[in-house]
């Protein structure tokens, strides 16, 4: 009677779970490959730093060869305290990479419930959460936190609320949209026909179908906090010395440029290629967990 | 020389991990002015094969064909001028979405003269009249205002007709018909179904329509094609595979239209209705704003409604788009609060009851929905999802749950070790059968059938309704089965509720309905549905919706025993049997 | 459609005021007026004099409303870094060298990377679409101090093709421009790629084909027509952006633009000039956020002409 229908089903026998084709989109895409491993080079570099550095960054050991040019001994040569930069820029990878993980971090925390409150419950609550992510839109966001650095006179922490206080909105935006989406998918109103609490929906139902926005929402986040701790370093306000940031060292590296390039250019490249690799590895994620492929 | 030349035809399409072979080798031919039906379930190649001809597939697909020619050109060979030339001007085709078929910046009025443009030397001007022309022998009315609307303003049968007038602007030789009907109305699609004919013999075209529906095949074509995975089982004369089909698969379909079931038993009238809907209403305030007031208007989803559902026993709700049933439906489980009136569960009122306090009846009534994909969490096994109404009820361990998700799995049909499947990897009527296990694990009393089978294939409609029917009979069901189409009903359901723009216009036993419909909305919905055997197809006359209103029963004060009434209300005329009319003296 | 006009309008207004209320409130929060700043030890009388006089000892909500009602006037008072002339002069002459440079740089930026985006969308997965899109991500990803710096070290110091720096004659300007233009091209290269990729794949494309139109005229009227909405949204904003002048491109190529006063206001704690200049610049973005809301509605069938039928 029944019997039929078996026979029309499909051949796979394995278990084939969402997040397995996302695995098999992301795995296609070759730059996002490598800037993973890149990224997870950075990563060791910036936890081993002190084993794989001679000295201290802060120690002005090498004063008699200030200014000195990449060699042997000193591989990004020496800056114009005399202090090794290749130590430097390894242990600018620290300040970077933890400002920018931590600011992302926050940036989740207070994205997601405030997309999902916004995506759920629609009118008052995303009307006032509209008007609030408006209000932070207008600003543009470098100034601002260039205020609020001036403000509090830089230091860590102060950079990473900072950073998390403009990473917010990106994450609620997806999150947001991505619930608005699925609220009115029948699994939800079945749930709903069974009794469950809106608070039960959300968590059961809509957040894990989030994944992929909240996954891309915080990897992207990260350059974004790691550019604005740049950029207030660079002008003066960040990270005070002499703690070795990135930022600073360019500001400092432009003054020297025309006759010493490599103050200013190693910092350069270091942060280019952190930020160009979390990039691009936040956007093969967001490809391989987007499935409504765009252009693939 | 025939005009469609198609010999041993094959498409495949590549991706992920390999090629999916979409059209295995399929040859027919058409002459000019002959009309040709593909019929056949989804998968089967039908829409693929024909979109081959005009080298409409995309990139990914690859084409062989030993003969692949339209009015002598091979297509597979043509360059870009004569492929040009051959879509639109030799082969026109209408597709199934006219929502999404037409460019949404652009009026319908430059769309179709930019169809004329692109074959003939014509200016904009003179183009624009032709279209003209065109929408009013489509018999759309006001053509000239038409003609600078945007698709999104207007109906899915209008826009069809328009994409009709647009097909037809450069007179082709053949026109082909990809599911053109599929999601229209029951009477618009009979409208346009006609209009397809009445063209066809106008412009003296060949048609090919390819549809999943014999119905559609019965009232339109000459000579039937049936395909079934990517291959043709069967070909012939339309007469012929009505009444002697050869193939087993031809058989199947023919037999699926033709499924009858015996009406359940137990006729328990004396203890409460399962549930009943007591002038149930829904309202919607349209807010218009005009610089900064704002205007409210009132929108009458579903005005005042009688429904009662008695034990262990199917309802049937039909009705068109726009009818109110679906609301209806919904506000009975009230997944939407109704605006008025009671719903009564068993006897007993919810309509105001806290969401607490709601909860323990949530167990007694549950749905089923149309969409069966969307029904389905894709984050979760089939068990999980089984099982999540005992885990929000809180009914058993986890282990327990489990076991009893995985029972029902069976009990519906799937094999047990689908527990661990995502429903991605599902065909639609096999996530319809665990929809169905979802809703039923908590043994309700009740159970709302939202369209269940309107996304489904015609063999696998014919099983779901199938399985439906058994559990209702095993578990003492009452079932309230919404759909659009009439003769799904007819194999399934006890009674039957008509509805017409948020009213119901006939209520009956499912045999009176059929025997002896009242109102003509009832008889027009009747008249709509397509003949079942070619022998049957005939000219149909429409009623619109002022005519509908004009030839409402009149009965007198005698025969009903009401007051004179002006407004139409409900009267009954039999024992379980009321139609809408108007009482005189 | 005036009325949701209207509405934006006012939506807009509130949203500057609150954000003025926010960042006047937070200026002068900051504790250390523009005295500390020197090394200039001043007596407590005359310093409570100077305060009086740039009436700094009044209530804060009296200042709020007073500066205001300056603003409404184009009067945002007096910059303490050069006390000869109003903020409104000295912006008057900061705002030119912004507006040029970063002005031409979205002009000339971002049709370019329309047309990079129409070519990699067209020809999918060809060479030219992976060139266009690594250049698109490496301008959106390279920060514009790393590409200014390379464009000064490469061009300026190494090649000694052009000057490095300044504002004055139009060669200058060579350099600057470049580096702006680097990401309006990048984000206009990935947005009408992305954007005609997904028209592309819509069904009444199908249809137009089906219809005998040919590749071009479908392409050009129909798919870029569909396509250009998320693009013209995105302009407006971008524009202002650019043209407010970036922080690290004035300060690499030593441009005195609204980015460089902001720094050095930021660095010498001159309110008025820092007040003025984040209001401005919201002001912008405001105006900027309304006018491509308006224009999407405008260029919408569904919002211009609504209703169905």
């Amino acid at each position: 009677m029944t019997t039929e229908a078996i026979a029309i089903a499909p051949t796979t026998h394995r278990q084939r779970s969402p997040m397995w084709f996302a695995w098999r989109r992301f795995t296609g895409n070759k730059a996002a490959i490598i800037a993973g491993v890149v990224l997870g080079i950075l990563i060791l570099m910036a936890i081993f730093a002190p084993v794989i550095t001679p000295v201290s960054p802060e120690a002005q050991s090498f004063l008699t060869e200030a200014l000195a040019f990449p060699s042997a001994q000193h591989w990004f040569g020496v800056d114009n305290l005399g202090r090794d930069f290749y130590t430097r820029i390894v242990y600018g990878s620290r300040v970077s990479l933890t400002i920018g993980f931590t600011a992302a971090v926050f940036s989740v925390v207070i994205g997601i419930p405030l997309g999902a409150l916004a995506g759920y419950f629609g009118g008052k609550t995303d009307w006032f959460i509209m008007r609030v992510i408006e209000l932070f839109s207008v600003v543009p966001p470098l100034l601002a936190a260039m205020l609020l650095g001036a403000l509090t006179r830089g230091g860590y922490f102060t950079i990473i609320l900072i950073a998390a206080l403009f990473g917010w909105v990106n994450v609620c935006l997806l999150v947001r949209a991505q619930i608005k989406a699925f609220r009115e998918k029948e699994f939800v109103r079945a749930a709903q026909a069974l009794g469950a609490s809106p608070w039960y929906i959300i968590r059961r139902h809509l957040i894990p179908n989030s994944i992929s926005p909240i996954i891309v929402g915080f990897v992207l986040a990260i350059p974004l906090a790691m550019m604005l701790e740049a950029s207030l370093s660079f002008l003066g306000i960040g990270v005070p010395p002499p703690t070795a940031t990135w930022g600073q060292m360019i500001s400092e590296g432009i003054d020297f440029m025309f006759f010493y390039w490599h103050l200013a250019v190693f910092p350069t490249i270091a942060l280019a290629i952190t930020v160009l690799a979390t990039t691009l590895f936040g956007d093969g994620l967001r490809d391989a967990l987007d499935p409504t492929l765009k252009g693939r | 020389m025939p005009l469609v030349e198609i010999a041993d035809l094959k498409v495949s399409f590549s991706q992920y991990g390999g090629q999916i072979d979409a059209v295995r080798g399929v040859s027919f031919s058409i002459n000019e002015g002959e009309s040709l039906g593909i019929v056949g379930e989804s998968g089967s190649g039908k829409s693929v094969s024909c979109a081959a001809l005009l080298r409409l597939l995309p990139a990914t697909a690859n084409i062989s064909a030993t003969s692949l020619k339209l009015d002598g050109i091979d297509v597979l060979t043509a360059n870009k001028e004569d492929l040009a030339r051959l879509r639109g001007r030799t082969a026109a085709m209408i597709f199934q979405d006219p929502m999404t078929a037409f460019d949404p910046v652009f009026t319908i009025g430059h769309q179709i003269a930019e169809t004329i443009q692109a074959h003939r030397k014509l200016s904009k001007r003179d183009a624009l009249t032709e279209a003209e022309q065109l929408l009013l022998r489509v018999e759309i009315k006001n053509a000239r205002d038409i003609l600078n609307y945007y698709p999104h303003q207007l109906s899915g049968g209008m826009l069809q007709r328009a994409m009709i007038a647009m097909a037809l602007s450069c007179r082709p030789k053949v026109l082909i018909a990809d599911e053109p009907t599929t999601a229209l109305d029951v009477t618009i699609q009979a409208q346009i179904l006609q209009l397809i004919k009445k063209v066809q013999a106008e412009f003296g075209m060949a048609l090919i329509m390819i549809t999943h529906d014999l119905g559609v095949i019965a009232e339109t074509v000459d000579r039937v094609l049936v395909m079934y995975n990517g291959e043709v089982m069967e070909q012939g004369p339309v007469q012929q595979i009505f009444d002697a089909p050869q193939h087993d698969y031809t058989k199947r379909l023919l037999a699926s239209l033709h499924t009858s079931f015996e009406p359940s038993r137990d006729d328990d009238t004396a203890a409460a209705p399962a549930l009943e809907l007591r002038n149930i209403a829904k309202t919607y305030r349209v807010k218009r704003r005009k610089g900064f007031a704002t205007t409210h208007s009132d929108f009458h989803a579903v005005r005042p409604v009688d429904i009662v559902l008695p034990r262990n026993k199917i309802v049937g709700l039909v009705g068109e788009s726009g009818s109110g049933k679906t609301t209806t439906g919904m506000m009975a489980m009230r997944l939407t609060e109704p605006t008025a009136g009671q719903i009564l569960v068993d006897g007993a009122d919810i309509t105001k009851l806290g969401s607490d306090d709601l909860k323990s009846f949530r167990r007694r009534m549950q749905i089923v929905f149309q969409d069966s994909y969307s029904a389905l969490d894709p984050m979760m096994t089939l068990s999980q999802i089984v099982a999540e109404p005992l885990n929000i009820h809180g009914i058993g361990t986890s282990r327990q749950q489990t076991e009893k998700a995985l029972d029902w799995i069976e009990r519906v049909g799937l094999p047990r070790n689908f527990g661990n499947r995502y429903s991605h990897e599902l065909s639609g009527g096999q996530r319809q059968r665990v929809a169905i296990a979802r809703a039923l694990i908590l043994g309700p009393s009740v159970l709302v059938a939202d369209e269940p089978t309107s996304a489904l294939d015609v063999t696998v409609k014919a099983q779901i309704i199938g399985l439906l029917k058994e559990l209702q009979a095993e578990m003492g069901l009452s079932m309230l089965f919404i759909s659009h189409d009439l003769s799904t009903v007819k194999s399934l359901t006890d009674s039957v509720v008509v509805m017409y723009r948020g009213r119901v216009v006939e209520q009956a036993p499912t045999a009176q309905i059929f025997a002896n419909p009242q109102h003509p909305y009832t008889r027009a919905l009747l008249e709509a549905i397509p003949a079942a055997n070619p022998r049957y197809k005939r000219e149909r006359t429409f009623l619109g919706a002022e005519a509908i209103a004009a030839q409402t029963p009149r009965f007198t004060v005698i025969q009903t025993g009401l007051a004179p009434n002006a407004t139409p209300q409900l009267v009954t005329i039999a024992p379980g049997h009321r139609v809408e009319a108007i009482v005189t003296t | 459609m005036l009325g949701y006009i209207l509405r934006r309008l006012v939506s807009v207004a509130f949203t500057f005021i609150v954000v003025s209320l926010i960042i006047f409130f937070m200026m002068h929060a900051i504790p250390g007026g523009p005295f500390d700043a020197n090394d200039m030890p001043v007596s407590a009388a005359v310093r409570e004099k100077l305060m009086a006089n740039l009436g700094l000892d009044q209530p804060l909500w009296v200042q709020y409303t007073r500066y205001m009602w300056g603003v409404l006037h184009f009067d945002f008072g007096v910059p303490y870094q050069s006390p000869g002339e109003s903020v409104t002069q000295l912006l008057s002459r900061a705002w030119l060298p912004s507006l040029v440079l970063g002005g031409l740089g979205v002009l000339i930026g971002a049709p370019l990377g329309i047309l990079l985006g129409m070519a990699a969308a067209l020809n999918r997965n060809t060479w030219i679409d992976y060139f266009a899109s690594t250049l698109a991500t490496l301008g959106l990803t390279i920060p514009v101090f790393v590409t200014s710096m390379l464009l000064i070290l490469v061009f300026a110091v190494w090649l000694n093709w052009l000057p490095a720096s300044g504002w004055g004659k139009p060669e200058r300007w060579i350099l600057p421009i470049i580096a702006y233009a680097l990401i309006p091209l990048a984000t206009y290269a990935r947005y009408t790629r992305s954007a005609m990729l997904d028209t592309l794949n819509r069904q009444f494309v199908t249809v137009l084909r089906a219809k005998g139109l040919s590749e071009r005229r479908i392409v050009f009227q129909h798919v870029l027509r569909n396509s250009a909405i998320p693009l013209v949204t995105v302009f407006l904003p971008m524009f202002i952006g650019t043209a407010t002048g970036s922080i690290f491109v004035e300060a690499m190529f030593r441009v005195p633009g609204l980015g460089a006063y902001f720094v050095s206001s930021i660095q010498t704690r001159d309110y008025p000039l820092e007040m003025a200049l984040m209001l401005m610049i919201t002001f912008m973005y405001c105006i900027a956020y309304l006018l491509s809301d308006i224009v999407y509605a405008l260029i919408n069938p569904r919002i211009r002409v609504g209703g169905a039928e």
